[in-house]
């Protein structure tokens, strides 16, 4: 008889909450997939990046989720950017792709990866930062 | 061939994101633009492009305008019913919600991009005033509707502007009252 309606009912929405967890899978899957396999098809390390930071940033708005860490993130990413230039410096001035070069694969895909989870936490941090620290 | 239908759509798909008077709209079309780029740029031989463009614009794009979208504030108006207690019926809510001039209450807040959500309370009216999550507190009577505007807020006096240059609802009445004073 009286219609109340409080704020979390009118803004959760059940419908597209299953779909999008049913699909966070595949999602993943996806995006590891053209990260691992960016050095001989389209893709690689940014775009699996920018694919998995959808899937962080989605999840913040279809489930309101607010337990992820920032500046556990921050952090993570100073790491994988030292590491990221670290591994070149040594690979290529140590002349190790001249020296071993079976592991020449190897390093793409390494790289590969380290600058698709640099990405994914990255672009995550900026869209974050952006919902929960700007003014309402 | 194909590639003048992509670029034709992608106007088509730019002036609808420009047009549309919902933002919401604008968002999934400005979408649609981003995935027909994609397709234009898989058809001019250039697939990682594609890729980084399909899914930074339709994906990453989007879901930040959302979230900017979220920001934006709830609107809440508060509907009384004049009398004592327990006074709101099925009746009450089935007529309020049909009358003219709260479509135009509604109407006149959601092009300032507020989310507009009507509640029907069951409490008199000085309290429904006093309750902070209340943006606008409405009374029902026999004569109409009364619409409580706080004298201090600017938004207030264009709503009220609005209806009396053309409103076409007589039966809507505006009363000032300062916030802290007895009605």
């Amino acid at each position: 008889m009286i219609e109340q309606r409080d704020e979390t009912s009118v803004q959760e929405d059940s419908i597209v909450s299953i779909i999008t967890g049913l699909l966070y899978p595949f999602i993943i899957v996806f995006g590891i997939y053209i990260i691992l396999n960016g050095h001989d098809t389209p893709g690689g390390g940014f775009q699996g990046g920018a694919i998995l930071a959808v899937l962080f940033i989605g999840r913040y708005l279809v489930a309101h989720s607010d337990d992820f860490d920032i500046h556990r993130a921050h952090n993570v990413e100073k790491v994988l950017l030292a590491i990221l230039i670290l591994v070149p410096v040594v690979f290529v001035f140590g002349s190790l792709s001249r020296s071993y070069p079976q592991l020449n694969q190897v390093y793409l895909v390494f790289m590969n990866l380290l600058i698709g989870f640099k990405v994914a936490l990255g672009l995550t941090i900026v869209v974050f930062r952006y919902a929960f620290f700007e003014d309402r | 061939m194909i590639e003048v239908g992509v670029v034709l759509l992608m106007g088509v798909f730019a002036a609808l994101t420009i047009q549309s008077s919902l933002l919401r709209l604008s968002i999934v079309y400005l979408a649609v633009f981003s995935l027909l780029a994609a397709f234009l740029y898989l058809l001019y031989a250039a697939p990682e492009l594609a890729i980084a463009e399909a899914v930074i614009g339709s994906g990453l794009v989007p879901l930040l305008y959302l979230a900017a979208l979220k920001q934006t504030r709830v609107y809440t108006i508060a509907v009384v019913s004049e009398g004592q207690r327990d006074s709101i019926t099925d009746r009450v809510i089935f007529e309020v919600e049909r009358s003219k001039a709260l479509e135009e209450i509604k109407a006149f807040f959601e092009r300032r991009e507020f989310e507009v959500q009507v509640v029907f309370v069951n409490v008199a009216l000085e309290e429904a005033l006093k309750q902070e999550e209340y943006d606008l507190v409405v009374e029902r009577d026999e004569k109409g509707i009364a619409v409580y505007t706080d004298e201090q807020s600017y938004v207030m006096v264009e709503l009220e502007l609005m209806f009396q240059m053309h409103g076409t609802d007589a039966a809507l009445r505006f009363i000032r009252y300062s916030p802290g004073e007895a009605v």
